[in-house]
């Protein structure tokens, strides 16, 4: 019967240190602390097994020995890996590697040892007691497990007092287990075996073991991993309500059987219906419990900070950062409610970002007031329900009511640079503890750097927006100038189609006129007087006046819509060109008896648009002849710069007032003296003349004295690819 | 006697060209657009045409473009006559082996004849 219970209590020890070992593994494969554990605990279980079955007298002797043997190999591998475990607190990485590779050949040796007198020799079985005899080499077995165990433990202590706070709690869990249990154990085992009962011993070795490897579990889980906490939470909540109505029902049951036999099904409800009904009460008394075991208040600040560090600046969307918070809160303080709220000032509305727990409904339910609020948070600090309380005591409104039926525990302000921008409120532990000094500090650390991270948040959002805003609106000015400029060129177009009918219609007429009275003028039949005569030269010579109206009309029109300007270039000789225009001037330069001095070469050529350049070579010339007085001179030349002909017209004549010569390109400007002198000029002339030498990229100016005469220059540039489309709207007049 | 053939639309620009040609002793033929100028081409093989561009029902263009397919007009020699100043139409009339190109209000009429004689011999 004890063998029985021995077993199942065995089996249930080694079921739970296994448990132990595979929920670290888990918990983190990676990390070498809890790969050493589950080794460890694996190790500790088989050993727990053959200790157990050395016991175990019904097996019989050889079974026995063997156990004993095995019990022997196994021990110093379970007391290396509890070393080794416990120096991966206090020792780095490398280190631990390097104290691996050394101790575990000679631990191995030992172990092989057991299997030979040396260390065991015997043991005999003596009135249910098993007696056991060391061999010689014992008590250098017993030395090296006791070693290891104490420097294992020196090392933790001597580390103990520079860890972070973290660690100091595992480390602390540690020392309690490994201290108590690590020497219980291996004093027992080594030394007290023969004065101990057997039973005694049995117990101590299923126990002792339980109590290391918990505190051990203890330390690296316990304190690391919130969602195995919550298992075992949940696991130890349920089982622990099972068990205590299960028990009670069944001596219930039991009683109720020998008294009320014969209702036995009536009292088996009523027992069901009272067991359902306390199922709740149980559960929650059970959970108040397990969190006042599992979710104690301690937590390392450092690491909160660091892990909100980089929770807030992993994300631009204030969601997922108020989720990271409240996973890194909960973490911590293990409230039973979290929520995030902020404050949209121009909706003058509250919005949840996150909430867990809270009964926070509806968005437009929340009677948050943002003036009381804004005034009790002046300061960057959290507020617990009770300070908050006393501060409204005078005027309790609906913000206190809301939140005390919110059950909201405390309140933290998220502000950005002075201005109250959300809420992070916390509801009461979990552990039903009281919040701290160390809590409200940490809070308020956290409270500033949410602040921090959400102002960034922010103004990235308003970025963002307002770029996207601008990009809207260049994209509609762009879509308006598009508009404006089709509609531009459409006008353009529709301008140069006016122009050039309304010339071509007006040419027609003028072009009747000039012909018949080119007849009339023929005088054929010798029968018009000379009156007559004269006034038909009259209309000639108005007529004419308007023809060229009309072309210099179309010049401008050309001109500026630039793409019927078209420069036709091709290689001719100058000369011919002068000539042809002095012909057409013979009349006036004979009349006022100008001299025309001539010194362009013979047979100088030039590339360019021949009807164009000849219309500039007029206009300078016919300029010239009309504002010089008469019997004065005009000079025409030519000089070669930079591979470049620069021509000039110079005359003796009227001259430009220096307050006007600024204007002289202008289109319709006519200088004061100018009009004086010939009141038909169209002030066209020039204008024209400077787009033609634009278009072919050369240049025109002028040098001018008042009274004492002008000189025109403008330089043709040879090659054709120099030249540039003229276009006058580049030319800022 | 030489034959000119006046391809105009505007009547009184015709009747002051072809009184002045006559003056000068040419045979004068005159059209009002493109297709009575084919059909007067065709049938009279003038030496020298005066052509007008902007014509209703057949253009200058055109009917110079057809005329150069033919036997009569592929060598006929062409003076544009027009108050057009459209460039493009212009150089496009010049492909077609055009003799000169006049703009009619630039010139005397006179000046035209004195032209004409000069390419006429």
């Amino acid at each position: 019967m004890f063998d029985l219970i021995n077993l199942i209590l065995t089996i249930i020890v080694i079921a739970l240190i296994l448990g132990l070992g595979w929920l670290a593994l888990r918990d983190n494969p990676n990390k070498l602390t809890n790969k050493l554990f589950f080794f460890f605990s694996l190790s500790l279980a088989l050993w727990e097994f053959f200790s157990f079955s050395e016991s175990w007298t019904a097996g019989g002797y050889q079974l026995m020995i063997f156990m004993t043997r095995l019990d022997f190999f196994l021990a110093p591998v379970v007391v290396l890996l509890a070393a080794l475990f416990v120096f991966s607190f206090s020792l780095r990485y490398k280190l631990m590697k390097t104290m691996i590779g050394t101790l575990i050949f000679p631990t191995l040796l030992v172990s092989i040892l057991s299997f030979f007198d040396a260390i065991f020799k015997d043991a005999v079985v003596n009135d249910g007691q098993v007696i056991f005899q060391p061999g010689p080499a014992f008590w250098y077995y017993a030395g090296l497990l006791l070693a290891y165990t104490l420097v294992g433990l020196a090392s933790l202590i001597l580390k103990y007092p520079h860890a972070s706070d973290l660690k100091k709690k595992q480390i602390g869990y540690i020392i309690f287990g490994f201290s108590f249990s690590s020497i219980a154990i291996v004093s027992i085992n080594l030394f007290l075996q023969n004065a101990l009962s057997n039973q005694w011993f049995r117990i101590c070795n299923l126990s002792l073991p339980l109590i290391l490897s918990f505190s051990m579990f203890q330390a690296i889980v316990l304190y690391n991993l919130m969602n195995i906490r919550l298992i075992m939470r949940r696991s130890l909540v349920y089982f622990l309500v099972i068990i205590s109505i299960l028990i009670p029902a069944g001596i219930w049951l039991y009683f109720l059987k020998m008294i009320v036999p014969d209702y036995l099904i009536v009292a088996s409800l009523i027992i069901l219906a009272l067991s359902l009904v306390s199922v709740s009460k149980l559960k929650k008394e059970y959970y108040y419990l397990a969190n006042k075991y599992f979710f104690s208040s301690l937590y390392d600040v450092r690491e909160i900070i660091y892990n909100l560090n980089k929770a807030l600046h992993s994300s631009l969307d204030t969601k997922q950062i108020c989720r990271a918070v409240a996973v890194i809160l909960s973490g911590a303080f293990h409230p039973q409610a979290i929520a995030t709220v902020v404050y949209d000032q121009e909706k003058e509305k509250w919005a949840i970002l996150h909430n867990e727990h809270f009964r926070l409904k509806k968005e437009k339910e929340m009677v948050f007031d943002y003036e009381i609020l804004t005034g009790l948070f002046r300061k960057n600090r959290p507020l617990l329900i009770r300070t908050l309380e006393q501060k409204l005591a005078a005027s309790p409104g609906p913000l206190l009511k809301y939140l005390k039926k919110l059950k909201v525990e405390i309140i933290v302000p998220i502000k950005t640079k002075n201005r109250l921008i959300g809420l992070l409120l916390l509801g009461a532990k979990e552990a039903r503890d009281n919040y701290t000094i160390n809590d409200l500090k940490v809070l308020m650390t956290v409270s500033t750097e949410i602040g921090l991270a959400m102002e960034n948040v922010l103004l990235y959002q308003k970025e963002k927006k307002f770029n996207y805003k601008l990009r809207g609106e260049i994209n509609k000015a762009t879509r308006q100038l598009q508009n404006q400029n089709q509609e531009l060129q459409r006008l353009d177009m529709a301008k140069d189609e006016f122009v050039s009918v309304v010339s071509h219609q007006l040419r027609t007429p003028l072009t009747g006129i000039r012909w018949f009275t080119g007849l009339l003028l023929d005088n054929k039949k010798k029968n018009l007087s000379a009156e007559q005569l004269d006034f038909l030269n009259q209309i000639d010579t108005s007529n004419k006046k308007m023809i060229q109206l009309v072309n210099d009309l179309l010049d401008v029109s050309h001109i500026e819509t630039g793409y019927k300007f078209k420069i036709v270039r091709k290689e001719f000789p100058l000369l011919p060109l002068i000539q042809e225009i002095l012909k057409e001037n013979v009349l006036l330069i004979k009349t006022k008896e100008l001299k025309i001095i001539n010194r362009l070469p013979q047979d100088l050529k030039i590339n360019a648009d021949r009807d164009k350049i000849k219309q500039v070579w007029q206009n300078l010339i016919s300029n010239a002849t009309a504002y010089s007085p008469s019997g004065k001179k005009i000079i025409l030349a030519v000089k070669t710069e930079n591979q470049q002909h620069i021509f000039s017209v110079q005359d003796e004549g009227i001259g430009v007032p220096k307050s006007q010569q600024a204007r002289m390109f202008e289109k319709f400007f006519r200088a004061k003296n100018a009009n004086l002198q010939n009141p038909n000029g169209t002030g066209l002339g020039l204008y024209i003349a400077r787009g033609i030498i634009h278009g072919h990229g050369g240049d025109i100016w002028f040098k001018s004295t008042e009274h004492k005469g002008t000189t025109f220059f403008f330089s043709v540039p040879g090659k054709s690819d120099s030249a540039r489309r003229y276009k006058l709207k580049n030319q800022n007049i | 006697m030489k034959k000119i053939l006046i391809v105009e639309d505007d009547k009184l620009l015709s009747k002051a060209l072809s009184a002045k040609l006559k003056e000068e002793k040419y045979e004068v033929l005159t059209a009002y657009n493109g297709e009575e100028g084919l059909t007067a081409g065709k049938k009279h093989k003038p030496d020298l045409i005066l052509l007008d561009l902007n014509m209703p029902k057949m253009d200058g263009l055109t009917m110079l473009r057809s005329m150069r397919e033919t036997t009569w007009g592929a060598d006929t020699t062409v003076v544009i006559l027009t108050n057009s100043s459209n460039k493009e139409k212009v150089s496009q009339a010049l492909n077609q082996y055009v003799f000169r190109y006049m703009v009619k209000s630039d010139w005397d009429i006179d000046q035209i004849a004195a032209e004409i004689k000069k390419i006429l011999g």
